[in-house]
């Protein structure tokens, strides 16, 4: 791993600074997705980007992710720039942070272990990956369906493994882009909680992407988020009650 | 490192369905690879082993004087059969010297034509049992036919006088009278059977007064000499003289034996010796010289002499009776019918023998011999030859001999008709008129007879002319000529300036050539100096149609060339090249014969090895094209299929190189598959196929399918290595295409082809190169044949490749079928459940089913027509385009969207088995 991407780095501060994505749309004209003037989301806290959608949110996170280019704007996660990172830096950043998708995105042709491993293919280090593999499931509370293809697991078990998978390389940084969005309620509520707890417990930054006021509700700091545009008041403290 | 191989195992197994897809396709691909390359080295091994066969001809290099080459030879590298009839002397013995101090040679054989001599013999013919008792005569007429029947030229006619009386020969009473036998009638002496005045000077050497032939005989003793016909006692012939065309040519005997065997060739007497000259004759024949020859015992003539007997009405004969003159009895009989008692045919052939065993016994004179040019052509190679006739005036015949040779020599009768030849005579000087010496006049002395069957066989498809012992053959080139020849060759008459020449009837030695080139003998000697005609060469040291043997005679015949300036062929490795040739002897009857000679196509080996290795070369590589093409689309489609996966291996932080290797290993791992499966496969299929390959070459299956997975993954490699994060979160932008109003099954169709362009247009690819494949190799096989058509090895050579390259054009033309299968499958594959939701508005089975049709019939056409163009700008740019190749390539592409259309019905019938209500829940 390079010098800028090291795991110190990574850590703390998310810091969104002027930043701004648009798309070009089929009849030509251009849709601003996000306009960010500022926006910061501290260490270790958990943030809930709350919006409709097409609001602007999985594209905030996919800019955070490193999975998307901002067009304008400088974002640093730690302290480390991503927009002047280079296409290898940025494969190393992503290795460092956890994402989670609202598809899940699993590799259907593998088992729940091994889709949690996925992350460390081509990567070297310093524990054994299949008893980390087997400790996240375990966590998840999938330990007896390590060996399942996700064609046999139900969407919440989808979603934990995709919960598993993004904390395999131990993130400081969270990301998780309507991670409840294909659940039922109740199965929602127990993702919430899972992550939370997750987070709570290895003090990771979260950023949550929902348009559920229950889930925004359970984090640190909930941002309002309409047609790209952030709340002007940022860090605005919700009752956690 | 094993944990990114158990990933990609685990992601074949998976995908097993797709992945054995893959493997099979390519293992069919490795499998044909090697089966067909097999069969194609074979045949290529068999080709050169036909080629090294043939390569060897009678010799390798001909010299032939300078400027002695026709334009025809010149542009089209033949070398005409009939060259040595042509060349009478051109080349010195300091040239021939030099040749033979060449290192590097074998056999220096050279042949100096010399020319025809013209002989006569009396051929008798009984016409006894037409000859009634006691004195009586019957008149004949001759004619000589030729040319199977065709040619007919009047020969002598005459009577046969018989009577009862004593015969003697009586004196010439004046020079200007006619003379005969006396018969003595009672008391009186009567002149009968009158011939010509000999001192005569007739207008021509065919006047009919001239061939007026005269046959007397007593029935107590024979003629007026008081001898009888070598037919026998009491028999009575009509003596028919006929002029024979002798050709004399003079060889190197040890250097004749080494070419072609000719010493084994003596069937009766001896063989020529080196020290064989011309021999002055003891007194009282000190005048003339004995000339060592030995004389074929297979003279080749194709002419009959044909005598029609007729019975003469009483009043004539008593005219021949009362001793009326010739000009009478002529006169009397051509008023008689052409009602013959008899018809009497003779074979030349007999009539040159029954020569040959008075020349045994009496060694016969040579007073004169002619010398004919070369023949010209008008027209062009490939198209049809027209020999140009040309004129000899009555003066080539003029004698020298004085008074009572009527002033002709004694001319075959065929002289009359078509002369392709200009005759140069020359005439034996009159001893009254000699300015020289003493006279030498030559005379045949045969010391041997060889069979020209005997002389050493050289293969047919490699024939060079070997004039000196074997007439040219003519072959019927069209149904009027075959029914006019009776289906037979056309063979040489006794026409001395006739296109077709017989070969040399006597040999003698070099050193026999001064009794003819001696200006004591003969007139026009203007060739002493250089008398040898054309020198055949064999190289030492060339084993076949390698390099090395073909450099050594290349070598050897430029030195030849730098050192004598003669004209100089390499005929070694040549073929007979038919030839038309367009004939006819308006004079003598006959209709237009067009006839195919057997000229001689130089350089044909090297060129059928070259056209071979060429051919292999293009099918190896179209092979493995097409192959590495179909594999790359089965590839590039399983990869782009995962956009998606490979976006999220991306999010979860995969490097670049990490995605690229899942991919790369996922082919080498079918590649390796592929590989062995068609090692294994490729040793029963070639049994079958009667091609068998051994282990060794059965295993390189193995590298060929990893090289057609190396090449075919580039793109795949490529396009991975431009996979981004995002990919896993957006879908796919669709090209900007024209909106097409989807009004029908077709319109349908063409919108489902251009959502994915790339695969639509590799499909198309696909089978535009199987299309252009097919006419390419046809093109190249005619090309193939075009290099060597025409020529007997290069015929017999393009049979024996012909089934590789259809299997190979049809396995490439195969390939693209597949790949538009392939097309359609991951269509329905991927857009299941698009097609779930037309099966849910309404559309049937058959025409969901019409609607894969029509896009594989689509792509089949859109192959189809790059394709043909494509392969017949290949045509037209390697070789001439024709109406065949266009018709070809029309036909091929016909049937290539008719079958893609056929074939796309097996993966449409996975229509039917399509989980609707499935798909459209997960939709």
């Amino acid at each position: 791993m390079g010098a800028h991407t090291d795991r110190s780095m990574a850590e703390g501060t998310v810091v969104l600074e002027d930043v701004t994505k648009r798309y070009r749309l089929g009849d030509g004209s251009w849709l601003t997705a996000i306009d960010c003037p500022n926006f910061v989301a501290e260490s270790g806290s958990s943030t809930a980007l709350v919006g409709p959608s097409g609001s602007g949110k999985s594209t905030l996170l996919h800019l955070v992710g490193a999975i998307d280019k901002p067009d304008r704007g400088r974002i640093t996660v730690g302290g480390l720039d991503l927009t002047a990172l280079n296409r290898r830096q940025l494969a190393d950043y992503r290795s460092t942070i956890g994402f989670v998708f609202q598809q899940y995105h699993l590799l259907p042709a593998m088992s729940a272990l091994d889709n949690v491993m996925a992350p460390l293919v081509g990567r070297k280090v310093s524990y054994d990956r299949k008893q980390r593999a087997l400790e996240l499931l375990t966590s998840v509370g999938l330990a007896d369906r390590a060996h399942a293809v996700p064609s046999q697991m139900s969407g919440g078990q989808q979603q934990r493994v995709a919960i598993a998978r993004a904390l395999i390389n131990n993130p400081r940084l969270l990301l998780a882009d309507e991670p409840t969005g294909n659940l039922d309620a109740t199965t929602a509520a127990g993702i919430i909680e899972l992550l939370r707890g997750l987070q709570a417990e290895r003090g990771m930054t979260m950023i949550v992407g929902t348009h559920d006021e229950a889930i925004a509700k359970r984090c640190d700091t909930v941002v309002p988020i309409e047609q790209g545009a952030l709340d002007a008041d940022p860090g605005r403290r919700l009752s956690s009650g | 490192m094993l944990q990114g191989l158990a990933f990609t195992w685990a992601r074949l197994r998976h995908q097993w369905g797709r992945s054995a897809a893959v493997v099979l396709s390519l293992a069919i691909a490795v499998t044909a690879f090697v089966v067909l390359t097999s069969t194609a080295r074979e045949s290529r091994l068999v080709t050169v082993r036909t080629v090294n066969e043939n390569y060897r001809s009678a010799y390798d290099i001909l010299v032939r004087p300078k400027n002695s080459q026709t334009d025809l030879e010149r542009s089209a590298g033949l070398v005409r059969p009939n060259y040595l009839s042509g060349i009478f002397g051109g080349i010195t013995w300091q040239q021939l010297r030099e040749i033979r101090q060449i290192p590097g040679t074998s056999v220096v054989a050279p042949i100096a034509m010399i020319g025809q001599v013209l002989q006569t013999t009396d051929v008798p013919v009984d016409v006894s049992s037409s000859l009634g008792g006691g004195r009586d005569a019957v008149g004949f007429t001759s004619s000589f036919v030729s040319a199977r029947g065709q040619a007919r030229a009047a020969g002598p006619a005459g009577y046969v006088y018989v009577t009862p009386n004593r015969l003697t020969w009586g004196p010439l009473t004046a020079p200007s009278q006619s003379f005969g036998a006396v018969e003595r009638q009672g008391h009186r002496s009567v002149t009968t059977c009158r011939h010509a005045a000999p001192a005569r000077r007739y207008g021509s050497p065919f006047e009919a007064a001239r061939l007026w032939q005269v046959s007397c005989w007593s029935r107590v003793s024979g003629d007026p000499n008081g001898e009888w016909s070598p037919l026998g006692s009491y028999r009575y012939p009509a003596y028919i003289t006929v002029s024979i065309p002798v050709t004399v040519a003079a060889v190197d005997p040890a250097a004749e034996a080494a070419l072609a065997g000719l010493d084994g060739a003596v069937v009766a007497g001896r063989y020529l010796r080196q020290s064989d000259r011309p021999e002055r004759l003891p007194a009282p024949a000190n005048d003339s010289v004995a000339v060592p020859v030995i004389a074929s015992s297979r003279p080749v003539v194709n002419e009959r002499l044909i005598v029609k007997v007729h019975e003469l009405p009483r009043r004539v004969v008593e005219a021949i009776h009362r001793g009326r003159g010739p000009s009478s009895i002529r006169h009397r009989m051509a008023r008689l019918t052409d009602r013959p008692v008899r018809i009497i045919q003779v074979r030349a052939g007999e009539i040159v023998n029954s020569w040959l065993d008075a020349a045994r016994l009496n060694a016969p004179a040579v007073d004169g011999y002619w010398v004919p040019g070369q023949v010209d052509y008008a027209g062009a190679a490939g198209g049809v030859l027209h020999p140009q006739p040309t004129r000899n005036g009555e003066r080539t015949w003029a004698s020298n001999l004085g008074r009572g040779s009527g002033g002709f020599v004694a001319v075959p009768p065929d002289a009359q008709g078509t002369a392709y030849r200009e005759l140069s005579p020359h005439r034996l000087i009159n001893s009254t008129t000699r300015k020289h010496g003493g006279l030498s006049i030559p005379v045949l002395d045969i010391v041997g007879t060889f069979d020209p069957y005997r002389i050493r066989g050289f293969s047919a498809l490699s024939q060079v002319p070997l004039e000196t012992y074997r007439a040219p053959t003519a072959t019927p080139a069209n149904r009027a000529t075959e029914r006019a020849l009776g289906g037979q060759p056309l063979l040489p008459n006794m026409n001395p300036a006739g296109y077709l020449q017989s070969p040399p009837l006597l040999l003698t030695t070099l050193r026999g050539l001064r009794a003819f080139h001696n200006p004591a003998a003969f007139t026009r000697q203007n060739t002493p100096k250089a008398p040898i005609s054309v020198v055949r060469v064999r190289v030492a040291g060339v084993t076949g149609a390698d390099p090395v043997s073909r450099e050594r005679i290349r070598l050897v015949a430029q030195r030849i060339q730098e050192s004598t300036g003669l004209h100089v062929d390499i005929t070694i490795g040549s073929s007979p090249a038919p030839q038309e040739v367009r004939l006819r002897d308006r004079p003598l009857g006959t209709p237009p014969f067009t006839v195919v000679e057997n000229w001689v196509k130089k350089g044909v080996a090297t060129q059928v090895i070259a056209a071979i290795d060429r051919k292999s070369l293009a099918l190896f590589i179209l092979i493995l094209v097409s192959s590495g093409l179909a594999v790359a689309n089965a590839t590039n489609a399983s990869v782009r299929a995962r956009r998606r996966e490979l976006g999220v291996l991306a999010c979860l932080g995969w490097r670049r190189r990490t995605l690229i290797q899942a991919v790369c290993s996922e082919l080498l791992i079918l590649g390796l598959t592929a590989g062995i499966i068609g090692s294994l496969a490729s040793i029963p299929v070639s049994h079958v196929l009667g091609s068998p390959v051994g282990a060794p070459r059965a295993l390189l299956a193995v590298p060929v399918a990893l090289l057609v997975v190396f090449i075919s993954g580039v793109a795949p490699a490529l396009w991975v290595g431009s996979i981004e994060p995002i990919f896993a979160v957006r879908p796919p932008g669709s090209p900007r295409l024209p909106k097409i109003p989807l009004r029908g099954v077709v319109a349908v169709a063409i919108s489902a082809l251009i959502r994915t362009p790339g695969r639509f247009i590799a499909a198309a690819l696909s089978v535009s190169l199987g299309i252009a494949s097919l006419i390419v190799l046809l093109s190249i096989a005619l090309a193939f044949q075009g290099d060597v058509v025409g020529t007997l090895l290069g015929d017999a050579v393009a049979l024996q490749v012909r089934t590789p390259d259809i299997v190979a054009g049809a396995f490439i033309a195969l390939l693209g079928i597949v790949t538009v299968l392939d097309l359609i499958y991951l269509d329905l594959r991927e857009q299941a459940p698009k097609y779930a939701s037309l099966q849910a508005t309404g559309w049937t089975d058959a025409r969901l089913m019409g609607l894969l049709v029509w896009q594989a019939a689509l792509t089949g056409f859109c192959g189809a027509l790059v394709g043909a163009a494509g392969g017949i700008a290949a045509v037209n740019w390697l070789v001439s385009l024709n109406q065949d190749v266009i018709k070809v390539a029309a036909a091929v592409a016909v049937a290539a969207v008719i079958t893609s259309a056929v074939a796309a019905l097996i993966p449409a019938l996975a229509i039917r088995r399509l989980p609707t209500a499935r798909l459209l829940a997960e939709e």
